[in-house]
Order: C-alpha cells, then sequence, then structure tokens
C-alpha cells in the first residue's frame, strides 16, 4: 500500500466562529493505492495557514509513493533528524499526517486503532468539559452553567476561576477565585471533579495564595497556575501545595518531556496529540509519563477528529486520567462527520466495530465552510 | 478473537541446551508461537506461565496494555526475571497471533520498519568453535566472511568462572593480559573490517575494568559490555568518565522502572535490554523510545534461540536508534530445523517480509515434538 495523495483543509465550522473560542481546522486527509482514505488533525490556532504550508509544501511532497505502515521513519525523517526539528507548527503538520497514516493502518487491518496500540484498558474514556462557561459573566452565572453541565452528563469540569475577576489587583482576583471554586463546588456536590486552569496567568505569589486558598475544595488539579517556562515557580509551588499540579500542553514529544519528569513537580502531563507528533509519540511519551509516576490528561482545544485520535491513545494509557473536551467541539460530532464518537455521561464509549479512528468525515460539508483570517490572544 | 489455552515446549535440539516456548491458542484457526526461554531459572519460568494461563484464557487477544498492568505493573510482587520472562512469552505470543489475524508482520503494529534488514553481532561460543576454523583468530575471519559487523567475545579466561571452582570468580591479573592477548589476536585477524564487542559478564570489579578498558581502546571495540556489575552504578560512572571506549549493558535490569536511572545517569553508550525478559515487545517498545530521548543506542541481548532474535527484530526494526541485534551464530542452522523456513539471515542481517505475518515463523512441530527435553534443570552457575 502507497501514499497517492495529501491534502490540507483549513475550515471554520460556524460553530467555532465565537470571539471566544474562534479557530480554523485542520484536517489532513492521506489517499493511497488500495482506495483507503485516511484523515487526521493539524488544528493550531494563529498558525492555520503557516501548518497548511508545512503540510503541502515541504513535507507531503516527499511522502507520495511511501508505506502508510512507516510510520517511524515519517516521525524521524520530518522531526527527530530534521536540522530544524521541532515547533508547534511542524509538529501540527507531522501530527496530522501521522494520526491519518494510523487511520489508514486501523481501516486496513479492519480494527480500532486503539487495537493496535495495545487494546482498550477499559470500555470507555472518560473526558471532562471544558468551554462550557463561555457566556457566563458573574459567580451566580458560573454556577448555574455548571449544574447545566452536569445535568447534561458531565462529572468533571475545568474552567479558569480568575478569568471573569481579571479587573481587581492580583490578590483579590484570586480570592474572588477561589470564592467561585467553592461555590460551584457547593452546588454540584462532592461526586463531580472539578479542575482549575489558569493559562499560565499568575505570579508566583499570586499562584501561591490561590493554591493555598484552594486546598479545602477537593480540586483534582491546578493547570499551568503561572507561565510554563517559569520553572523556578513551578518548583516552588510543586513544593509547597498539596494541589496536584497540571501542565505539558506546551511541551512536545519525548524529547520535551524527558527535560521535566524528573522534577517531581508535574502530577498530571498535558500533552496535546495534535502537537506532539501524533498518536504514536503520544503513545510513547505516555509510557514515559508511567515510569515517571505521572498521569497523563490530554490537553484539547482542537476538533472533533483530533479528540478521536486521543481516545485511541487514552484507551491504552494504564496512567490515563481523563481527556480535556471543549463543550462545542462535541457538537462537531453531528456537524462534520457522517458517522461519529458514541459519547454518553462524560465518557467516550469504545466500539470495536469501527476501524482506524473510529470517524468518517463529512468532506462535503466541510468543503462547503470557508477560511476565517483570525488572531486569538490569550486571556489577561 | 479470544484466547483459549496457553501451551508450553520445551525443546532441547541436541540435548544438551533447553529452549522454552509458549503456545497462545484462541479461538479462530491461528495460534502464536514465542520464545522464552531463561537459562539456569527455565522451570521457575513455566510455573509463572502456569500462573498465568487461567486468568488469560477468554482474554481478547488485543488486549495487552490490560494483562500486562495487571500482571507486572500492578502486580503486588511486581517483576523478578522469571515472572518478567512468562509475561514475556506470553506477550510475543499474543502479538504472533495478531500479526497473523491482521497478516501483517508485528513490525507494522508498532511503527513499520526503518529498514529491510537488521543488522546482527556475533555472538554466542563462536571464537571457540572448531567448525568456524582452527584459530579464534580464523573463526573471527569466518564470521566477518558471513557478513557480520560486529563480533562480540569474552576474552578472560573461564578457569575460575565455574560454580565449583576453589576460588570461584576469581579474575587474576594474568587472566587480564591473556584478555589482552585474545582481542589482539582477533584485531589482528579483522582488522577494522568489523567491531569487536568486549562481553565482561560483570565478571570484573572496577580495579580491573579501568585497567582492561584502557588496554582495550587500541582495538577501537564497539563496546565493553558489562565491565563491572550490572548495577554497579558508580563503577559505570567511573569507567565512562575515565576510558574512551563506549560502554554497554542492561541485560540484567528489567522494563521502563528498571532502565530508567541508566537512561538518566547517562554513563551508558548502548543499553542491551533483553525483551524475553521484560514483559515483552510493548515494553520492550516502550524502554527503546524513552532510550532514544536520552540520545542512547540499544542492542538487544539475546543468548537464547533464534526466535527471541526474531522477535527481537520486530522492535528493532521500527527505532531509530537501534545499533545492533546480538545473535548466537549457531541459532542459523537450527532455526532451518525448527522452523519450516529457517530464520531470514543474511550477510550478518535478519532479513524482513512483509509477506511473513507475526513474529515470521512457522514451526516445524514434527522437530519440536520429538527432541522435548528430557531435563528442565539446567546445571547452576555459568
Amino acid at each position: 500500500m502507497k501514499i497517492t495523495n495529501i491534502e490540507t483543509l483549513v475550515f471554520v465550522d460556524d460553530l467555532m466562529d465565537n470571539p471566544k473560542f474562534m479557530r480554523n481546522n485542520i484536517l489532513v486527509k492521506v489517499d493511497t493505492d488500495e482506495g483507503i482514505t485516511g484523515v487526521g488533525e493539524a488544528t493550531i490556532r494563529n498558525r492555520e495557514l503557516a501548518v497548511k504550508a508545512a503540510v503541502d509544501d515541504h513535507i507531503a511532497p516527499f511522502l507520495i509513493g511511501t508505506s502508510p505502515f512507516d510510520v517511524s521513519k515519517m516521525f524521524d525523517r520530518f522531526f527527530t533528524r530534521d536540522a530544524w526539528r521541532g515547533g508547534a507548527v511542524l509538529l501540527s503538520a507531522v501530527s496530522g499526517i501521522e494520526t491519518a497514516m494510523w487511520d489508514i493502518i486501523g481501516k486496513y487491518a479492519g480494527q480500532p486503532v486503539y487495537n493496535l496500540l495495545g487494546g482498550k484498558f477499559k470500555p470507555d474514556v472518560r473526558t471532562y468539559a471544558n468551554g462550557w462557561f463561555f457566556e457566563c459573566k458573574s459567580s451566580e452565572e458560573y454556577v448555574e452553567a455548571a449544574l447545566k453541565t452536569v445535568e447534561a452528563g458531565w462529572d468533571a469540569l475545568k474552567w479558569d476561576p480568575p478569568l471573569i475577576f481579571k479587573d481587581l489587583p492580583e490578590y483579590l482576583m484570586v480570592e474572588e477565585a477561589a470564592k467561585n471554586v467553592y461555590a460551584i463546588r457547593e452546588a454540584v456536590g462532592r461526586d463531580v471533579d472539578l479542575l482549575i486552569e489558569i493559562h499560565g496567568q499568575l505570579s508566583y505569589a499570586g499562584a501561591m495564595k490561590f493554591a493555598k486558598l484552594l486546598e479545602d475544595a477537593d480540586v483534582m488539579f491546578m493547570e499551568e497556575p503561572m507561565p510554563p517556562d517559569d520553572k523556578e515557580g513551578f518548583q516552588k509551588l510543586g513544593l509547597k501545595t498539596a494541589i496536584p499540579i497540571a501542565g505539558g500542553e506546551r511541551i512536545f514529544t519525548r524529547f520535551g518531556y524527558k527535560a521535566i519528569i524528573n522534577e517531581g513537580v508535574l502530577s498530571v502531563a498535558q500533552p496535546d496529540l495534535t502537537h506532539m507528533g501524533g498518536i504514536l509519540e503520544t503513545k510513547l511519551t505516555a509510557a514515559m509519563l508511567e515510569a515517571a509516576y505521572i498521569k497523563f490528561a490530554p490537553h484539547n482545544s482542537n476538533g472533533i477528529v483530533a479528540t478521536a485520535a486521543a481516545v485511541m491513545v487514552d484507551a491504552t494509557g494504564p496512567n490515563f486520567l481523563i481527556q480535556e473536551m471543549g463543550t462545542p467541539v462535541l457538537q462537531q460530532n453531528e456537524r462534520i462527520l457522517k458517522s461519529g464518537l458514541t459519547w454518553k455521561k462524560g465518557r467516550f464509549i469504545l466500539d470495536d466495530s469501527k476501524p482506524g479512528l473510529g470517524v468518517e468525515v463529512d468532506f462535503d460539508t466541510i468543503k462547503k465552510f470557508g477560511y476565517k483570517r483570525s488572531f486569538t490572544e490569550l486571556p489577561k | 478473537m479470544k484466547i483459549t489455552d496457553i501451551k508450553q515446549y520445551v525443546y532441547s535440539p541436541d540435548g544438551r541446551r533447553n529452549l522454552h516456548f509458549v503456545k497462545v491458542e484462541t479461538d479462530e484457526d491461528i495460534f502464536g508461537f514465542a520464545e522464552c526461554t531463561l537459562r539456569v531459572k527455565l522451570p521457575l519460568v513455566m510455573e509463572g506461565i502456569k500462573l498465568l494461563t487461567p486468568h488469560m484464557v477468554g482474554l481478547s487477544i488485543f488486549d495487552i496494555e490490560a494483562w500486562v498492568n495487571k500482571f507486572y505493573t500492578h502486580d503486588r510482587w511486581r517483576g523478578g526475571v522469571a515472572m518478567n520472562t512468562a509475561i514475556a512469552g506470553v506477550e510475543m505470543a499474543v502479538y504472533d497471533a495478531i500479526g497473523k489475524k491482521l497478516k501483517m508482520p508485528v513490525y507494522n503494529l508498532l511503527g513499520g520498519k526503518m529498514s529491510d534488514r537488521v543488522a546482527c553481532y556475533a555472538s554466542g561460543p563462536w571464537a571457540a568453535q572448531p567448525e568456524y576454523g582452527d584459530s579464534p583468530a580464523e573463526r573471527a575471519k569466518t564470521m566477518v566472511k558471513m557478513g557480520f559487523k560486529g563480533l562480540k567475545m569474552d576474552p578472560l579466561p573461564w578457569v575460575s568462572f565455574k560454580a565449583d571452582h576453589p576460588d570461584y570468580d576469581l579474575v587474576t591479573k594474568a587472566d587480564m593480559y591473556k584478555a589482552v592477548e585474545n582481542v589482539g589476536a582477533v584485531y589482528d585477524a579483522i582488522g577494522d573490517s568489523a567491531s569487536i564487542l568486549i562481553e565482561g559478564h560483570g565478571r570484573t570489579d572496577y580495579i580491573q575494568a579501568i585497567w582492561l578498558a584502557k588496554e582495550y581502546e587500541q582495538f577501537k571495540i564497539g563496546f565493553f559490555e558489562e565491565p563491572v556489575e550490572a548495577d554497579d552504578w558508580d563503577g559505570y560512572k567511573k569507567l565512562a568518565l575515565k576510558a574512551n571506549v563506549p560502554l554497554a549493558a542492561g541485560e540484567r535490569l528489567f522494563t521502563r522502572w528498571g532502565h530508567r536511572r541508566i537512561y538518566e545517569s547517562g554513563f551508558l553508550s548502548i543499553v542491551q535490554p533483553d525483551f524475553t525478559h521484560c514483559c515483552g515487545l510493548l515494553e520492550s517498545k516502550k524502554m527503546v523510545a524513552m532510550a532514544e530521548a536520552y540520545y542512547m543506542k540499544f542492542a538487544p541481548h539475546n543468548s537464547s534461540g533464534p526466535s527471541a532474535s526474531m522477535a527481537a527484530a520486530m522492535v528493532d526494526a521500527t527505532m531509530p536508534n537501534f545499533y545492533m541485534q546480538e545473535f548466537v551464530v549457531d541459532n542459523i542452522p537450527l532455526s532451518q530445523k525448527m522452523y519450516k523456513d529457517g530464520i531470514p539471515f543474511e550477510d550478518g542481517a535478519i532479513l524482513l517480509d512483509d509477506g511473513r505475518y507475526g513474529l515470521g515463523l512457522d514451526p516445524n512441530w514434527e522437530e519440536i515434538e520429538s527432541h522435548l527435553s528430557a531435563n528442565i534443570y539446567d546445571k547452576l552457575g555459568w
């Protein structure tokens, strides 16, 4: 079997065309001479055309005629032994192609990709909700939205508590944010997991105070309390707080993770498959994290195809904790797929009868969506 | 597809050497077959597989992570070489069955092959075997003619290294001079046409090893393996800092958990996991992928039969940091006896062929069943 064509589709689903969630999705479609087509996602905000060029101009021409089974060779060639290797753009391009290659392998074998990676650990993959709070402007509205989200079936919620208090000085902002967390904890009860996202927006002093305030709120983890490269800050906070620290969406590949696995700071790593180099690299990185007793909870602010790919790896990981899922992204399941993932009560149900990634993309619908130029900044 | 039974075979081709095999049967017309020889402690592995068997029957062949986690990672008495080997034998046989079911070689499930050949180095007692020539130097030339680019030898005399010797484990200075002379004779015969790889078997201490390492520098050796005991971390550190020879070790440390410290300490250049003692191919793939992130090469250990080298080749083929596969030279004729097509071996390498499904070997049952071992208890010691 040989790769005959690679096509990159950049589009914005109307659903994503929202100032808080705006992103173009990038899908990579790989065709073969046996009529099997694979698809992978390479979505990244603020760099979509650069990723498209990386795929179309810098990688695809060299892959035509090669075997879709040769995932390792592809990764070695376009990442490991590339003199200018790495970076989010190049790795998103590699991830999209690599994921499509596994989709092809799975379809060829007639097996879901997780069966080619060690098999599923459990019959389902637990997810947590992100994006459920975009319209909220006060703590009361957060509580209401949280309850609605729990009612919709979720039993794990992530949000950025300081977000709506950003006009306050930091020391007051974290106090208000902590109250917001306790209010939600009180409303949802003890059986819903709460995950705290901070987008690296606090100073060490602010993070230290926020962590101290949250110690009785029973949170699963606190994510990127400070900018991800504030190594000293993370070390101090990691030693001080009893709240598990999460991070890693901006760390790529085994080579990136090896630098942090011995620091004893991270309890939860959040690799994003779409920027990690794809399915196998994420699987191998998760295995490396397992040897250091670190859980993995993949970051995913991308689309439904990226989600399906992450689910394939999550399903096989003994140290898998929980998968991130944007609530709007879940709606893409019906919007851009002919056949999608089954999600019930906060979990993706694994289906052995669906080969490859288990999704079938509706390319006719996608081709109706256009590209939209945009640049999104982190909340400040 | 589900596992229905697990059977074991101890095959003794010459009535002397024991090779241990596992057969995993399924509810379809497909079985998996793999080797899990653990020298000296073979009966312990047999018991380990018996322990596993009732828990494995009924499982899907694809669900490797789940049962390896149950019987290794989260086992209350995790590890130990015998249990690791039992798990590895079953796991590799399961992979053989998966490959056959999906009609593809196992390397296609592990990332695909980087090359069509898996380079091997000559191992085993070739330097002492008259069939390869009249002297160690002549035998080394034969190995080079067979295409091997690496020739491994343990040059220290074995006089005292017998379990019943009164000075057991004693290496004398005279032995050390003899070792240098032995390596020199081979180097004079083959020059730079292949690398000499020195096997130490952890028989020397640091004081002896540093002396030997300095002497071996002149022969441009490929690596000095287990110059000190397998877990003498400080010994490796001192050697790595002071001698200009690459150091290798790792066959007696198991899985990612056992190897993590080697990778992090950075004093070895080549790691030598034995996949048949590391819970199988998936764990081994994870180990060597971790080694790659630390810029270490790997050269899997295998002093057992041909099937263990062939199974290891499935992982070797998929990794950019693969160095060479250990291969006992006598396994070539042996593989032709015990497998229908023998091992696809040419010019010092195992050849990979997409048409060979699973682990790529089809057992010759008549030969195996007519040469079952009469005594599974090997002599203790070396």
